[in-house]
């Protein structure tokens, strides 16, 4: 729940839907949210904080200005592609192990405090929660990319999978089932590897289902195959009781036990 | 001097960079439909923001320009996307 939160939203401090969309799109509502210390992609243009802030550095002005034209805030004028995002934060320097772990981090806690003393307890570079936050939307963002074009790839192994199997599918089932499993995947309500058991369990299902039928087809055999032996049988010994009038109306009796005993029988199956 | 070392202009129509994004979130999901919703929270991960209206005006340009297929789910009836085959191709080299 937590994981599809951050991802979904690529800020680890917004809420779910409608805030969270709110914080991003309105400039109002990111004013709102606005503190030293926690940038503010809303208000490029506001002065408010200049009266408090600290001096910047030349170095400071200049990364804070890049990540602004990365984030297409201000118009890149410098005639040359963006810079790589390693040159204006730290954090994206870190070897794959470390970035996954701080990803995981920042997307289970949502205290910068907390995480910036797991990043000292580790050794790994001091961070500013600028810092922080462009290297969780640029993670959550990857993530979120790989997550789509996995979907689509799961979707078709699951296709392949049940286009194997014995059983035939039509071609709009086999659509419908790599459509739901693509927006399962896509949506982050079901993992890659569940999609996987989900389609055994599918599988196992039609199996099931194609052993009932050939049980009942087994049942029905054996059943017509007792029925003719008894008519046989009793065609011989109509034979016979023609030929001994007195045990005529013994043998009807017994013809109908016989009948409403199969019928019982049937009954049962 | 060299020609190769000028470096392009920045295309800065943000119109048809939005589109670019819209095809590129796309891409990668082949003949499968992508929902409206997730559409526009995958373009929200990055900057700038994208509004709603904006996201719409950019599907309906794509769409009236045979770049995009949409439908909306007979269950969920929510709005879906999906490239078309010249869709395909422009967002070939994305």
């Amino acid at each position: 729940m937590r994981r599809k939160k951050a991802e979904g939203k690529g800020s680890r401090r917004a809420p779910r839907d409608g805030i969270a969309e709110d914080r991003f799109l309105s400039p109002a509502a990111t004013r709102a949210t606005s503190s030293p210390g926690h940038q503010n992609y809303g208000t490029v243009a506001e002065p408010a904080t200049a009266t408090t802030a600290p001096k910047r550095t030349a170095k400071e002005a200049m990364l804070e200005h890049w990540r602004k034209v990365r984030a297409g805030l201000v118009p890149n004028n410098h005639g040359r592609a963006l810079p790589p995002h390693r040159s204006v934060n730290p954090l994206f320097d870190l070897p794959e192990e470390q970035r996954s772990k701080l990803f995981m981090w920042l997307r289970e806690c949502p205290f910068d405090d907390a995480v910036k003393q797991m990043l000292r307890d580790q050794g790994i570079a001091e961070a500013t929660p600028t810092q922080l936050n462009d290297f969780f939307q640029f993670e959550a963002g990857q993530h979120w990319e790989k997550r789509i074009g996995r979907a689509a790839l799961e979707a078709n192994a699951l296709v392949r999978l049940v286009e194997k199997s014995p059983v035939r599918f039509s071609a709009g089932i086999l659509a419908a089932l790599g459509q739901e499993a693509f927006r399962q995947i896509a949506t982050g309500q079901v993992e890659p590897e569940a999609m996987g058991k989900l389609a055994t369990l599918f599988l196992k299902a039609r199996s099931d289902e194609r052993a009932d039928q050939m049980q009942e087809l087994k049942r029905e055999k054996l059943r017509r195959e007792l029925q003719g032996q008894i008519d046989h049988a009793l065609e011989k010994l109509a034979e016979e009781v023609d030929r001994h009038p007195v045990a005529r109306e013994a043998f009807e009796a017994l013809r109908k036990e016989l009948a409403t005993s199969m019928e019982n029988a049937e009954g049962e199956i | 001097m060299n020609p190769t070392a000028k470096s392009e202009a920045p295309y800065t129509d943000p119109e048809a960079l939005l589109q670019a994004r819209v095809l590129k979130i796309l891409k990668p999901c082949l003949s499968y439909w992508l929902d409206e919703q997730t559409l526009y929270l995958t373009l929200n991960l990055g900057r700038p923001a994208v509004t709603r209206a904006r996201l719409e005006a950019a599907l309906r340009e794509l769409r009236d320009k045979a770049y995009l297929d949409f439908r909306v789910d007979p269950l969920s009836r929510l709005t879906e996307w999906r490239l078309t085959p010249s869709g395909r191709v422009l967002a070939q080299p994305l």
